[in-house]
This record gives structure tokens, sequence and C-alpha cells, in this order.
């Protein structure tokens, strides 16, 4: 398609839009794809559902100027098209899933509201999202393996757990999230990642556990492992007709699931207790 | 815990506690702890209310707390200035079959060892387990999806 045809077919659809903004040319057309791409990189690395990656994406091409836009998101890559003063370009980038992070999508959503309203300039939206980019978590590693022993705990407590099968819970819940997060941050395979915290954690509560319920105890356990946020993300990605992305979320989500299983059922052999 | 109401209510406080933890294992600001407590505990409650009336399988009543859950959530991001899902997801946690969800991969491996007499029970029990499974986290994902899909269409690409 030549520039003069895709000129008409914006102002044809929506001829507001193309006419008050001043036109792009080709060097800021494509500063706008790559921060774009950043901007939904970012999301969809830590655990954004699919549909507010592709808005966010869509509302920052359009919010610094571009005409027109299209986004494709699959589980490894984005692909974004956008057209502008009269031309276009294409750019894919790939993306890796990671942990969730919360207060980044929160930060995220904010700077593409404010981008939304036409009120950040291109490099203002770059520096935002290098500081974004940059902000580390805000929990440091003794609160986080606190918070897996707790929750985990918690998730004893709701299974009818006694005491003793609190006590041990926090125990095996905490050293596995420590075992976790060090095998994530080595760069393990996730997959490998799970199997291995589970057979932690469950061996942990075969040595620790002197009376009272280990069912429970063995059960509660392994919740850390649950890929709860990658599920509902999954099917939510299904129902807002992003298929192909919520299949490979859920076929991912399935897969933590028998990788943890299995890691707590050679430990089940290890110390004789039954879930 | 012996009345089944001081259960409730304990298993509730447990569920909101969980929710606090969860929801610093996946990052959420320390502004917003506090309200994902309390979305754990909203969910949590309305579940177990709506299955003890033994009028509801768990699966309805998951999708009715998925949404409460949610609205929540937008009440919530409202006040606070936060993108709901950000108390939705750690609010949702204590609701996940987790456990379930372990106990079917547990025995899918067992079936498979299971000798001529106690495979069929096993794999009987295997399905029903996966369906159970499946059907409740697919209510909670579409209660926590059914409020925005209502809310707000989606905005044309011009």
């Amino acid at each position: 398609m030549n520039a003069s045809k895709i000129k008409q077919a914006v102002l044809r659809r929506a001829p507001e839009a193309a006419r008050e903004k001043p036109a792009l040319d080709r060097a800021a057309l494509s500063e706008i794809v790559e921060l774009a791409l950043w901007a939904g990189q970012l999301l969809m690395e830590n655990g954004a559902e699919t549909q507010r990656v592709e808005e966010s994406v869509r509302s920052v091409g359009l919010g610094l100027g571009c005409d027109w836009g299209n986004v494709l998101i699959t589980h490894g890559a984005i692909i974004v098209t956008y057209v502008g003063g009269g031309d276009f370009r294409t750019k894919i980038r790939s993306v890796r899933s990671g942990p969730v992070n919360m207060a980044l999508i929160e930060a995220l959503s904010h700077l593409v509201h404010r981008a939304d309203l036409h009120t950040l300039s291109i490099d203002q939206v770059r520096a935002e999202l290098s500081r974004i980019e940059g902000t580390g978590r805000a929990y440091v590693e003794w609160q986080t393996v606190l918070a897996g022993g707790l929750g985990c705990a918690a998730f004893c407590r709701i299974f009818n757990g006694d005491w003793a099968a609190l006590g041990t819970t926090f125990v095996a819940s905490s050293a596995a999230t420590y075992v976790r997060s060090t095998l994530s941050k080595n760069g393990h395979n996730p997959l490998i990642v799970a199997g291995v915290t589970a057979i932690a954690a469950s061996t942990l509560v075969g040595i620790v556990h002197l009376r009272g319920t280990p069912e429970a105890a063995l059960a509660a356990s392994v919740i850390l492992l649950v890929p709860g946020p990658a599920a509902i993300n999954a099917v939510e990605d299904l129902i807002k007709g992003h298929i192909v992305v919520g299949l490979s979320r859920a076929t991912f989500a399935a897969l933590i699931l028998v990788f943890a299983t299995l890691g707590l059922m050679a430990a089940m052999q290890l110390t004789r207790i039954s879930l | 815990m012996s009345s089944p109401i001081l259960d409730m209510i304990d298993h509730g406080l447990w569920a909101g506690a969980a929710a606090i933890c969860f929801a610093v294992l996946l990052n959420v600001p320390v502004r917003a702890l506090a309200a994902c407590g309390l979305t754990g505990l909203l969910g949590y409650e309305t579940r177990t209310l709506l299955t003890a009336t033994e009028q509801v399988t768990s699966a309805p009543a998951s999708l009715v707390a998925a949404v409460l859950v949610s609205l929540f959530g937008v009440a919530c991001g409202r006040k606070l200035h936060a993108p709901a899902v950000i108390f939705v997801i750690p609010g949702i946690i204590p609701l996940v079959p987790g456990a379930l969800a372990y106990r079917t991969i547990a025995g899918l491996m067992s079936a498979l060892s299971a000798t001529a007499e106690t495979q069929q029970a096993a794999v009987a029990a295997v399905v029903e387990n996966a369906l159970r499974t499946t059907v409740i986290t697919a209510a909670l994902a579409t209660g926590v999806a059914l409020p925005s899909m209502l809310l707000r269409r989606r905005r044309p690409m011009l």
C-alpha cells in the first residue's frame, strides 16, 4: 500500500483524527512503535491479561500521535503496525513471561491513561517507561519468604489443619519460597523450578511434622506453586476472544501443576505421607 | 472450633490473611494490601455462605463470589486510584481450587499404576476432580471478567 492510499484510508475512517494532528516524520513514527512495544512487553512479562496489553499498546501509539494502529499479541511476541504522516511501520518484539508484578501493572496503567489523554511527549513516555522498568520489587527477600510461609499456613487452617500442621506448613513453605526465588533468579526452567520446589516443600513437611494432621500440611505447603493468576488470566483471555494466548497460558499453567505434582509425589514416596 | 458459624468466621479471616500474603508475593503495593485482605475475606465468605445453604454447588457459588470480588475490586480501585486487577487477583486466590487440582494430577498418576479392580474407581475419581477443578476455575475467571465486559465495551480501532 503506498502512502497516498494509506492517507486516504485514514481520512475516510477517521477524518478528525487524521486532520488535527501534526504530521509525524518517519523517525518519530519508528520511535512511537518502539515505545508502544516496550509498554506491551512490560505488561505481558509481568502477568497482565491480553486485553489490557492490547488496549495499552494501542493507547500509547494513538496517544503519541499515530493516526491508526493494529496490534497482534501472541504468547511469545507482540507485533504492531502504526500509521502516521502517510507512512506506516511494523515491528515485532518477543516476550517471555515471568513472575507477576502488580506494582508494575499499576504504574503502567497510570502511564497509559496519561498517554491516552495526549498529555505526554515521546521523551516523557520513554523516561517513564525506563523508570518503571528499573523499579525493583517492593518487598525484600525475607518479607516474601515470610509471606510465602504465612500464606500457605493460612491455607492449612482453611483445610482444617491443627496448630502443629500450621507450624509445619509455615516452615516448609517459607523454605520453599526461598528455594523458588533462588532457582528462578538463576534462570532455571520454570517447570524444573516448580518440581524442585515441590520436592523441597513436601520433604520438609515429612521431616518437620511430629504429630497432628500432616495431610493438611502437605496439601497446603505446595499451594504456593498453584499457578492461580496464570489460570485466571488464561480463562479471562479465552472468554475475551484471545483464544490462542489463552490456550497457551492454560497449557503452561497445567504443565506447572503437573511438574509440581510430580515433585510432591516423589517426596510422598520418601516421607510416606499420603494426600 | 466447634460451631459451624465460628468455623466460617475463622476460615474467612485466614482466607483474608492468605490473600494479603499472596498479594506480597505478587508485589502488590503496600497501600493496597489491606484492601486485598478484605477482598479475600469477602470472596471466601460469599462462597461459604452460598454453599452452606446447600441450594447451590461450589461452581455457581464461585461465580457469584468472583463477581462480588471483581465489583469490590473496582470500588477499591476508585478509592485508591489503582487498577482493579491488583485487588481482584489476590482476592480470588483463596478461592482457586489448588488442593483439588493437585489431587486430580496425583490421582491420574496413581490410576496408571492401579490394579484392574481399583482402576475403574480411580479413573472415575480423576475425571470428577478434573471436571470440578476446571469448572470452578472457569467460573472464577468468568466472574472476574464479567463486570468489565458488561461495563465497558470494546473501543473501535479508530
